[in-house]
């Protein structure tokens, strides 16, 4: 109860600091006040643009996601399962970690085109890199007594797996899926910005041209209400659903 | 004699690799467990106790020669071999007490209401009746480790590893579960390697004492038949007597390393 107190008063008290820097200060043309924001937001509801541009950047951003994760998780299996193959790719993902998805832009956009393909392999990209190493880290920090305990009762490899190894990483694994979400809608934006008709990212630097400020923000707070819903519901499946697995480490 | 567990000329080195060094740990190990015995091993501390119970366990595959239970040689972990680990990082922490218990039982393939009605019996065996619901970090040390011993009872494996099961708790706890410990191996009729550097836990639980030399290359020194009846008191004369005996030959042996250190 307290705590939705403060929520609520942090909140108001932003907007209303918003309302008034921009109204005192600023020309409504360069920093729109929330008011404005909200107005605009109403009319691109109203034309259906807003709608079109949230869910084309939504498919996007959740096709490169879903495939980036099951590549991920099961890169991430093979390589915690085996110490050659970690250290035989270990030089590469700590080189790739540092090349960031933007400057993959260029080259993907001549091989695979401006159309929807490029802008899902970078997420995907993207994606796989931050729930591999979780999933990995994940197998190699599970205690050894606990694989050997379920070996002493006979158990095969693939129960092993099931009994220890899976529930011993799903924590991670969500956690790592987590991150990814994040690193796929930094992703996403300057990728449209760049080759796209449509999105947020396209709303954002298209508003551009026409100085059209209060598209811009309406642009960029919608990314932060996708972000903050999608962060509440892996917290949902993290500490909710799979809360007796999160106290496992 | 024909021993129901027998390690035959176990020697056991780490790193065997190509242009390596093989570090030796143990050399050239012979033992005989009866069908039914309490053996502790008794030894200083990084003597390589745990690898000689790993080996057994299935766990670790000797240099050279074997160990044999019921004349089959060992060739990986089997459930006839069950282990009660040193510390608590063994138990699953997602799952509670009655379901850790149950581990064995759900790899075996046995059904839900069967695996729940023995997991319960042994919860009852090992005083922990009640608490079937908790998860482990809600039980203490002792808990735990009474835990892992039912989850190993149920399998009914005939051979029970136990490595310093006991170390980690305190006196007080500790004497408790060796007592228990007894009771339940009487009835159960298990065989068990138990493995401790603690003398009067050994003087306590076991039939026959194995003293292990302080490595590298450990040996086994001498094998020191406990010939006192049960329950076991700490204040018994012949206690008193077989634990100043082991206590010199072990201290001889600390010693001699601390000697070898010093060179």
């Amino acid at each position: 109860m307290n705590r939705l107190a403060i929520y609520g008063t942090s909140i108001v008290s932003v907007l209303a600091a918003w309302q008034l820097i921009s109204s005192l200060f600023f020309s409504p043309v360069l920093f729109p006040g929330p008011v404005a924001v909200a107005e605009r937001a109403v009319i691109l509801l109203q034309e259906g643009q807003l709608q079109k541009d949230v869910a084309a950047s939504l498919a996007r951003v959740l096709a490169g996601f879903a495939l980036g994760s099951l590549v991920g998780v099961a890169v991430g299996f093979i390589v915690g399962a085996s110490a050659g193959i970690r250290i035989f790719l270990d030089p590469y993902v700590h080189f790739l970690r540092f090349i960031t998805p933007i400057a993959w832009i260029s080259p993907v956009m001549i091989w695979f085109g401006i159309g929807e393909a490029s802008k899902v392999i970078l997420i995907t990209y993207t994606t796989t890199f931050a729930v591999m190493l979780s999933t990995t880290a994940g197998i190699t920090t599970i205690p050894r007594n606990r694989i050997r305990a379920a070996q002493a009762c006979g158990a095969t490899k693939w129960q092993v797996f099931r009994v220890v190894i899976a529930p011993s990483t799903v924590t991670q694994i969500l956690e790592g899926m987590r991150l990814a979400m994040g690193y796929s809608f930094m992703t996403v934006v300057p990728a449209e910005m760049l080759a796209a008709q449509s999105g947020l990212g396209y709303l954002i630097i298209n508003s551009r041209l026409w100085l059209a400020t209060d598209a811009i923000f309406v642009g960029i707070l919608a990314l932060g209400c996708i972000g903050l819903a999608m962060d509440t519901i892996f917290r949902w499946v993290i500490y909710g659903v799979f809360k007796r697995y999160s106290t496992a480490s | 004699m024909e021993g129901f567990v027998s390690f035959e000329n176990v020697t056991f080195a780490f790193g065997a690799r190509p242009r390596q060094e093989p570090v030796p740990i143990l050399s050239d190990i012979n033992l005989r467990l009866a069908r039914g015995e309490f053996f502790c091993l008794l030894g200083p501390s990084g003597c390589g106790k745990t690898t000689l119970l790993n080996i057994l366990a299935g766990f670790e595959k000797p240099s050279a020669g074997e160990v044999l239970v019921e004349g089959r040689s060992v060739s990986g972990p089997g459930a006839d071999r069950m282990m009660v680990f040193q510390g608590d990082d063994s138990l699953l922490p997602w799952l509670t007490a009655v379901e850790n218990i149950e581990l064995g039982l759900r790899i075996m393939g046995s059904r839900k209401a069967e695996r729940r009605r023995v997991a319960s019996d042994a919860l009852r065996l090992v005083g922990l009746s009640g608490q079937g619901d908790k998860y482990p970090r809600q039980l203490s040390g002792g808990m735990k480790q009474r835990i892992q011993i039912a989850r190993a009872i149920v399998c009914k494996s005939q051979v029970l590893l136990m490595d310093e099961p006991f170390a980690a708790l305190d006196a007080q706890m500790r004497s408790i579960l060796q007592d228990e410990l007894v009771q339940l191996w009487q009835t159960a009729k298990a065989t068990i390697l138990f493995i401790t550097h603690d003398i009067a836990e050994s003087l306590i639980l076991a039939d026959r004492i194995g003293l292990m030399s302080a490595g590298p290359e450990a040996k086994i020194l001498e094998v020191i038949d406990v010939r006192l009846g049960r329950p076991r008191r700490r204040d018994n004369v012949e206690f008193g007597r077989i634990y100043e005996r082991i206590n010199s030959i072990l201290s001889g042996e600390v010693r001699r390393t601390l000697e070898r250190a010093e060179k």
